[in-house]
């Protein structure tokens, strides 16, 4: 079993890293798994930082997800952290650098509120990173980061997922799969996988009805954000 | 729930960002317009992500290379103290043989099975040997820590 993290101090450099992972990455395909993850960790951002309050960066999130990668991460205390490829966990580059920014975004959002001092701990990369890859930051715990907010906030963002719903509403009436599809969402499932086993659907056909949720749900957020500018101007 | 905001709700939104970051099915092409929609500068992006991949795997391998060296000169001091140790017991008498074999025998050390009693009736050449073997033990016991 490749270990899933570890860390060392800066000085001593990360004990534990499988030295073959390097080699590994310097062949990899850096430009689509590049692309992937910047626009997985966009997406989360704006979810997490719109939605729920925090402060999380895309840029700031693939470029760690990168030095882990490599053995070379900066964790809390100033410690070498890293993570190990396991292959049969992540076959692709992609999946790999995703996993990451997962468990960072998760170190650095619900679950470190959560468990402020518990398993969320930087100081135990190993432990914080099995914790949040096996869980993930669950229904309840984003429901209280969201309640949080001020009043007006929340407002907000009970009109934008309401604008969504009633968006997306009208895109199911238009198709059957893709309501399907938008219905499987209500029940939290993301993965196309996922979506595909619950509604019967071939996996290529939820990747187009994505394309296209994804399209409208851009230009609905996009015109949100741009009234709600308007308003805070006038 | 509060101001009308349901678990329901955080659930769907999260559902649909997940989505919205999904690239599974797509060609490099539309990922790629996809973040340009978003209004990302896509290639000084790249441009900056690709540098960072070749900064880590230089710093990767400079690490590697420290970690080596420095395994190589804890090895090397090892094997001097190691080397010292052996001098040492020549010299030592038969009773500080005798009080360092039961140091590191002692179940807490390396919980070796024997009788001391026994220990008196052995030669003192079977001893120092013993004892040798117990200290090398050790050093190869904690370079593997």
């Amino acid at each position: 079993m490749v270990s899933r993290g570890g860390e060392g101090t800066v000085n001593d450099g990360p004990k534990g890293y499988d030295a073959s992972v390097r080699e590994r990455l310097d062949q990899a395909d850096w430009g689509k798994a590049l692309l992937v993850a910047m626009k997985y960790a966009r997406a989360q951002c704006w979810f997490y930082n719109d939605f729920l309050g925090f402060e999380v960066d895309a840029d700031e999130l693939v470029q760690e997800a990168i030095a882990r990668a490599y053995g070379c991460g900066i964790g809390a205390g100033g410690k070498r952290t890293f993570r190990n490829w396991n292959l049969d966990e992540y076959p692709t580059l992609e999946k790999f650098l995703v996993g990451i920014i997962d468990s960072l975004i998760s170190q650095r959002t619900v679950h470190k509120e959560k468990f402020p001092s518990g398993p969320i701990d930087e100081t135990d990369e190993t432990e914080a990173e099995a914790a949040s890859a096996s869980t993930g930051p669950d229904a309840h715990a984003l429901l209280n980061a969201a309640q949080r907010r001020t009043p007006e906030q929340i407002a907000l963002l009970s009109e934008k997922i309401s604008v969504i719903r009633e968006a997306l509403d009208a895109l199911a009436q238009e198709d059957e799969d893709a309501g399907m599809v938008v219905l499987a969402m209500e029940m939290g499932e993301a993965k196309p996988a996922e979506v595909a086993q619950s509604t019967g659907l071939e996996i290529k056909d939820v990747y187009n009805i994505n394309k296209r949720i994804g399209r409208k749900l851009r230009s609905i957020l996009h015109e949100i954000d741009s009234e709600y500018a308007k308003e805070l101007v006038s | 729930m509060s101001h009308g905001l349901k678990q329901a709700d955080i659930v769907f939104a999260k559902a649909l960002f997940d989505v919205l970051g999904d690239s599974e099915g797509q060609s490099t092409d539309e990922i790629r317009a996809s973040l340009q929609e978003d209004g990302v500068d896509v290639d000084s992006v790249m441009e900056r992500l690709m540098r960072k991949v070749k900064e880590c795997s230089q710093e990767s391998r400079l690490l590697q290379l420290d970690v080596a060296k420095q395994r190589r000169l804890e090895s090397e001091a090892g094997r001097t103290a190691l080397s010292q140790r052996f001098n040492e017991i020549k010299r030592w008498t038969m009773d500080e043989v005798l009080e360092r074999i039961r140091q590191l025998a002692a179940p807490d050390e390396l919980n070796a099975a024997f009788s001391f009693r026994e220990l008196r009736s052995r030669s003192e050449g079977d001893l120092r040997s013993l004892l040798e073997d117990l200290e090398l033990a050790k050093w190869k016991a904690s370079r593997e820590k």
